[in-house]
């Protein structure tokens, strides 16, 4: 999951949006969709982000890989909309220890593969309860960000992140194989 | 799948990573024209709220620039002059502090925890200061004015009234700067629990 290949960075900024989604359009989709589940907002946070991204380049010198660049403003965009979102906010967000402690509660039946379905629809429901630094790790965990990368676009202690992905690893299988968990 | 009770827990690793990259995430690139254009409606949106609290302060100024033309007393046009200079400091900082929101790199440059905590920081120290940069200019003016409509406008009225006039607007501004302080207090532990983050 590593940028295929260095970008120069004095390119046009229009030039370097369009590089940035034809590189990773199909992630920043995806962590829209980590960050709001209904279909209009999404759509409107889609391109919130592509707004934020597509202004950010002008300000784009290589500081940091096109791929960590695009993964920071998607995140910081998605945590902003959460952060706006009263209604949900009073509903509280999961920190990783409460999904935890959920997960186990669910009792489904064994999944088939076949059923794989069930489970992303389960992985979202997971994903849109937590509040936003576990949510974001729990993104970046998806789409195999090494830990290394994922303090460096999070900000997190490699203690953190190492021990967040421990936890989210656990809260996966509980959600996903809710009987083999001991109760 | 059902599995011996006595095996750990699948590794969920590679199967929920696979779905998750596999989902139908058609690639939306947007025309750079219309990222303008919606990069315009929300500069055009902030400009409409900005707006708003300049008319206020506008209102203000103009309501005691009334007051400077109506009475003829020195203390009250002195209290008048000096609310409209408030007004315009009050004006000056909304406009100051609305100037140094993030710029659209700054997103792309900070980690979330940085750009949110840089974010709670500064919503933070201007709800603390309230005191000095929104209730504190207009302080001089309102209490000269007062003085002014007390020894001069309404010279011989009732100590009480006066009294009571006073301490309701001392309640007034004390509200607001207890208010903000409320708030600046609950971003604090905010900015608190994201600090555990990285420590």
């Amino acid at each position: 999951m590593q940028d295929p290949s260095p970008i120069d960075p004095t390119a046009p900024p229009d030039d370097l949006y369009r590089e940035a989604i034809r590189r990773h359009g199909a992630e920043v989709a995806r962590f829209v969709a980590g960050y709001e589940r209904d279909e209009a907002r999404r759509q409107e946070l889609l391109q919130d982000v592509h707004v934020a991204l597509w202004q950010s380049f002008p300000g784009f010198r290589g500081q940091c890989g096109l791929r960590t660049w695009v993964y920071r403003i998607a995140h910081n965009v998605g945590a902003s909309h959460i952060e706006r979102s009263r209604k949900v906010a009073e509903r509280g967000y999961l920190g990783l220890d409460d999904a935890e402690a959920e997960a186990v509660i669910h009792d489904g039946a064994d999944m088939s593969l076949t059923e794989r379905r069930i489970d992303l629809q389960r992985v979202f429901a997971l994903i849109h309860r937590l509040k936003a630094a576990d949510r974001e790790v729990m993104l970046l965990y998806l789409e195999d960000v090494d830990a290394a990368a994922i303090g460096e676009i999070t900000g997190l202690s490699a203690r953190h992140v190492a021990t967040k992905v421990h936890r989210i690893k656990a809260v996966l299988a509980q959600q996903l194989f809710p009987r083999e968990v001991p109760r | 799948m059902n599995r011996s009770p006595d095996l750990p827990p699948p590794e969920p690793d590679d199967g929920i990573k696979q779905l998750w990259r596999n989902q139908m995430t058609p690639t939306t690139e947007f025309a750079p024209e219309d990222l303008r254009r919606a990069a315009g409606r929300f500069q055009r949106r902030v400009k409409w709220r900005n707006a708003a609290e300049y008319l206020a302060c506008v209102a203000v100024a103009v309501v005691f620039a009334l007051y400077l033309t109506k009475f003829p007393f020195p203390l009250m046009r002195v209290g008048s002059l000096l609310v409209i200079a408030g007004t315009a400091i009050v004006a000056w900082q909304l406009h100051r502090r609305a100037s140094s929101q993030p710029q659209p790199a700054d997103r792309g440059a900070q980690s979330w925890l940085d750009y949110q905590r840089a974010q709670w920081v500064r919503q933070r120290d201007a709800l603390r200061s309230v005191a000095f940069w929104y209730v504190g200019p207009f302080v001089p003016g309102v209490i000269v004015f007062r003085w002014g409509v007390e020894t001069e406008l309404g010279a011989g009225a009732p100590f009480a009234r006066g009294l009571v006039i006073n301490l309701a607007i001392a309640a007034v501004f004390l509200v607001v700067i207890l208010f903000n302080r409320y708030a600046a207090s609950r971003l604090q532990k905010q900015i608190d629990q994201l600090d555990q983050e990285v420590c």
